[in-house]
């Protein structure tokens, strides 16, 4: 087993700081949006496609009647981003514990494509659920 | 700049190990908020890769589904609850995680403690407040 550095270490402890930061942001956004202003037992495909595509947040929760009307490439960004960062996130942290268990330790290099290759997989799978809530591309793919 | 910004450094052993559970009586403060953070980001990460499989009915099955299936789950009241976990979970993590950041950058260490402790506060106090959101 190597002992030497690896050379992506800093670059992912710096990453994983970055992208807390950035979450504590990006989730609350979500939660507040999701939770607190539509509420998870309101969500819809129709009201999900409106967020998505046209970056207008409806709700009439316990806040009561709530219109934000943001710009969509906004929202959009804001999505992908959490997509992105989550996993980066969750899966580099969730690696990270299993290296720290002497146990696991001669298996690192196997876990490390494992994670790579579900991080990616993670991520085109949230890739798909978002064009299903983007018009432009549902009214060409839309299966039915 | 000619202050000394180095923290004092000491042997903490192998505090990363999380068998060290076994020594819990023996644990401050510190090795707490060590464990809750693994914890929490443990119980986030499985949601994340869970809340994508769900949701990718909405690509794979059509929006239909997509919606009988979120309403589905949202008429079950364990999932409320445990949605409310969730909310707990996201908010200890985030909290911590600035106080980690915090440390980081050589900020607060020596009331790091006190800190750990006004991140459960403050977690309790969102989370409560937020209970409503979550149940009605």
């Amino acid at each position: 087993m190597s002992t030497k550095p690896s050379k992506t270490a800093g670059w992912n402890w710096f990453l994983q700081r970055a992208t807390g930061v950035a979450l504590v942001v990006l989730l609350g956004f979500h939660f507040a949006v999701e939770h607190f202003i539509v509420g998870a037992h309101h969500i819809t495909a129709e009201n999900t496609v409106e967020r998505i595509t046209h970056g207008l947040i409806q709700g009439d929760h316990v806040l009561g009647q709530i219109t934000i009307n943001m710009p969509a490439f906004l929202y959009q960004a804001s999505a992908i981003l959490l997509l992105a960062f989550s996993i980066f996130h969750g899966m580099y942290g969730v690696y990270n514990i299993l290296m720290e268990q002497d146990a696991l330790k001669k298996y690192r290099q196997p876990l490390k494509y494992f994670f790579i290759v579900f991080s990616i997989a993670l991520f085109i799978q949230g890739v798909l659920i978002f064009l299903a809530f983007f018009e432009p591309f549902w009214e060409i793919y839309d299966p039915r | 700049m000619s202050q000394d910004r180095r923290v004092e450094s000491y042997d903490r052993g192998r505090i990363e190990d999380v068998g060290r559970w076994k020594d819990w009586a023996k644990h401050k403060p510190g090795m707490w908020a060590f464990y809750l953070h693994r914890f929490t980001g443990l119980v986030l990460s499985f949601y994340l890769v869970m809340h994508l499989a769900v949701l990718g009915t909405g690509f794979w099955l059509g929006h239909e589904e997509y919606t009988a299936i979120l309403q589905g789950l949202e008429s079950l009241y364990i999932v409320r609850v445990l949605e409310i976990g969730l909310f707990a979970a996201f908010v200890f993590h985030a909290l911590n995680g600035i106080r980690i950041v915090m440390f980081d950058m050589t900020i607060g260490l020596d009331i790091q403690e006190q800190l750990f402790y006004l991140s459960i506060a403050l977690s309790f106090a969102i989370v409560v407040a937020g209970v409503p959101f979550f149940l009605l």
